[in-house]
């Protein structure tokens, strides 16, 4: 299958121990998804009929679906067949170079700083968190001059104060922490 | 509405002085995330978030601008045997050795004048296309349309090359998140779980950031530090000097194969969910196999190699764009997130495209041109800019855009809590890109997915199970096995040549340079 490639090209030395817990990750992925599907059936039974017979067509065509593909990737495991890793309506993944450690470290950062972002947003507010956010990106990651980075996060609270705030007159979403320190005092 | 009407009302629309200067900065914005590698979805998905406030003409001209990242696909693809999107492989094979051998710019300037023909040629076929579109749909009802709706969907999961149970599972799910909300038809509200938020359902522009743009750029930060320093190197060794007349002339010279790959450019596209990429290698391998001299020369750096694939590539425009708007089934996941854009401005694809709105969907039409003729013009005076952006580090240039497509997906409701639908769907979308998963079926599932609905219980309740007793539906069933056959036999067929061409081209260039090799032995 199109995984198999995808590790080969991140980690050589695991090979087959990873195959075997990406495989095993579908798998509970799979059932987890035909129980919803048929919670879905059950639940819609709670309504009348012209508001339940969709969701019954779909939770029923999810189910077959599903099982269909976990008979496929059975039969896959079984054959070691590898299946067709192409995607021709879709962008492919595209290779990464160099070891799969600073690999993998690259990602988790690049994970968990676009997390820390959005709960920046949500605790701090857009005005706070993107400049911050993207200052320190473009000195960790972008390797540029702190007084660069300095600029290019003056320049993104400009660009939300003038494009955002002004011309598109957008509504911000009141931040935790100002709520909490209204509280306060 | 008679179509010289709806011509002269779609001009008026479009050409005022608001609509044209969307139309330019939706082409400014594309180009540059043209010559970025992975760029050219995020950017259509940032262009999106910003057209959905405004008015709608105005927010189809941005759009339609920012479909029109072909052009400047080319850049990375010539200069640094990148491509810029899901295209621009085939035109690496020989635009790139052309670079390597100091004639980058003759290679982009017949790219570009290429392209334009190929783009004025699909819309061309664009106009005659959606006359006979108009003229057909009128026999179909609700039921007719529900079926191509599923048949659109399960064609797309199958043409998703072999992997057509996972787009059917995919496609299976995003319907299933299609039924939360508050149900227009009966009033009900399914599975919300008292959750306020949900009573609207899953908001689709933060899906659509999740699922598209944050694995694009995810991938990027991964693997674009080599990219810059590829396009350090490009950018030294071009001198970006156009002769205009002379690209003119190589165009003109090799005028049939430039028609005969926009027509197959703007066939495939009219061909639902057979896809970009296809059309491409169709024309590439075409070129190859009916070009005089052409075994020996392609892949070395043949220009007629480079000017098959880009005049297929924006003809292809013109083709896709009928399915998307008529039957609402898109060919590709630009297409994908156009389909998206005209649901959320509440514009329902079929025969009201064709018949009310058909003023809108010749707007599509006439924005391609026009979007076709500025990105020309714009690519022969910016590509020296255009490849100093490849040249930007992912480092710095990753961040602003997950910053500007998080304001996007903000901006559609203004709740945070889309920031967390976002997230949940980045993730999604980074594990299907990985994993093999085709996502169009997913994105066209979710935009459907209300229509389905509602042409399910008109159907049922006008016609009861006889709806599947009708010639019409029969025929639709009939047509789409068709065209299922054909595309996978397009795909499969393209895909034998593309792998034989290559082996071919490979074996030519190791013979040359064995009996190169052994002339220096005699020499010695």
């Amino acid at each position: 299958m199109g995984q198999i490639e995808n590790m080969k090209i991140q980690d050589n030395s695991s090979g087959p121990k990873r195959l075997n817990a990406a495989l095993a990750v579908e798998f509970s992925i799979c059932v987890f998804l035909i129980v919803v599907f048929c919670l879905m059936f059950a639940h819609s039974y709670d309504w009348e009929i012209e508001a339940g017979l969709f969701p019954r067509l779909i939770s029923g065509f999810g189910v077959v679906s599903m099982l269909a593909y976990l008979v496929q990737i059975a039969w896959r495991n079984i054959k070691g067949k590898d299946g067709p890793a192409g995607r021709i309506l879709d962008i492919p993944w595209a290779k990464v170079a160099g070891d799969s450690r600073s690999v993998r470290r690259t990602a988790i950062g690049v994970i968990a700083w676009a997390l820390a972002f959005w709960l920046g947003i949500w605790v701090l507010g857009f005005h706070i968190a993107a400049p911050i956010y993207l200052c320190s990106q473009m000195v960790i990651y972008g390797g540029v001059k702190k007084w660069i980075a300095a600029l290019g996060g003056a320049m993104c609270l400009l660009i939300i104060i003038l494009v955002y705030d002004r011309l598109a007159e957008t509504t911000w979403n009141d931040p935790l922490l100002f709520d909490f320190a209204k509280g306060l005092f | 509405m008679s179509i010289l009407d709806a011509y002269a009302q779609a001009a008026s629309l479009l050409f005022q002085p608001l609509p044209m200067l969307a139309l330019l900065l939706g082409v400014v914005v594309a180009m540059i995330g043209g010559a970025i590698p992975g760029g050219s979805l995020p950017t259509l998905i940032i262009l999106l978030g910003f057209a959905y406030h405004i008015d709608p003409v105005i927010g189809i001209a941005i759009v339609v601008g920012g479909a029109v990242t072909n052009t400047a696909d080319s850049v990375p693809a010539i200069l640094l045997g990148v491509p810029g999107g899901a295209t621009g492989q085939a035109t690496i094979l020989d635009g790139y050795p052309l670079s390597r051998k100091g004639e980058a710019s003759r290679a982009l300037a017949v790219s570009y004048l290429s392209s334009l023909t190929g783009g004025l040629i699909g819309a061309v076929g664009f106009f005659f296309s959606i006359m006979a579109a108009r003229e057909i749909i009128r026999l179909f009802g609700s039921p007719e349309f529900f079926m191509l709706a599923i048949l659109g969907i399960t064609m797309v999961a199958i043409v998703s090359s072999g992997a057509f149970l996972k787009g059917l599972v995919g496609a299976s799910v995003a319907l299933a998140l299609t039924l939360i909300g508050f149900d227009n038809i009966t009033g009900t509200l399914r599975y919300t779980f008292d959750v306020e938020y949900l009573w609207d359902g899953i908001p689709l522009i933060p899906v659509l950031v999740g699922l598209f743009a944050l694995p694009e750029m995810f991938n990027l930060m991964l693997s674009g530090k080599s990219v810059s320093e590829q396009a350090d190197a490009a950018i030294k060794r071009t001198n970006f000097e156009f002769k205009y007349m002379n690209a003119v002339k190589e165009v003109f010279r090799h005028r049939w194969l430039v028609f005969r790959t926009s027509i197959i450019g703007l066939v495939v596209g009219l061909m639902p969910g057979v896809g970009t990429v296809a059309a491409h290698w169709l024309a590439y391998t075409h070129a190859y196999q009916s070009e005089k001299g052409a075994k020996e020369t392609f892949g070395t750096g043949d220009i007629r190699g480079v000017i098959a694939p880009d005049a297929a590539n924006n003809a292809i425009d013109g083709g896709q764009i009928v399915p998307t708007l008529a039957v609402g089934i898109p060919g590709s996941s630009h297409q994908a997130i156009l389909l998206a854009f005209l649901v959320l401005m509440g514009f329902v694809p079929g025969p009201e495209m064709l018949n009310a709105n058909l003023h809108i969907t010749l707007l599509f039409g006439i924005g391609i041109v026009i979007a076709n003729v500025i990105a020309t013009g714009l690519a022969f005076y910016c590509t020296p800019w255009l490849a100093r952006i490849s040249f930007i580090r992912p480092g710095v240039l990753v961040p602003c855009i997950i910053v500007v497509v998080t304001l996007s997906a903000f901006r559609a409701n203004m709740s945070v809590i889309d920031l967390a639908i976002m997230a949940i769907f980045g993730l999604l979308g980074v594990f299907m890109k990985i994993y093999g998963w085709p996502r169009p079926p997913v994105i066209i599932a979710i935009v459907l997915g209300q229509q389905l609905n509602q042409y399910f219980w008109l159907s049922i309740n006008s016609f009861g199970w006889r709806m599947f007793e009708r010639p019409q539906m029969l025929a639709i069933m009939a047509i789409c096995f068709v065209v299922v056959w054909l595309a996978i036999r397009v795909q499969r067929s393209t895909s034998e040549t593309v792998a034989s061409t290559m082996v071919e081209q490979a074996s030519q260039q190791a013979g040359k340079t064995d009996s190169l090799l052994g002339q220096e032995k005699e020499v010695e």
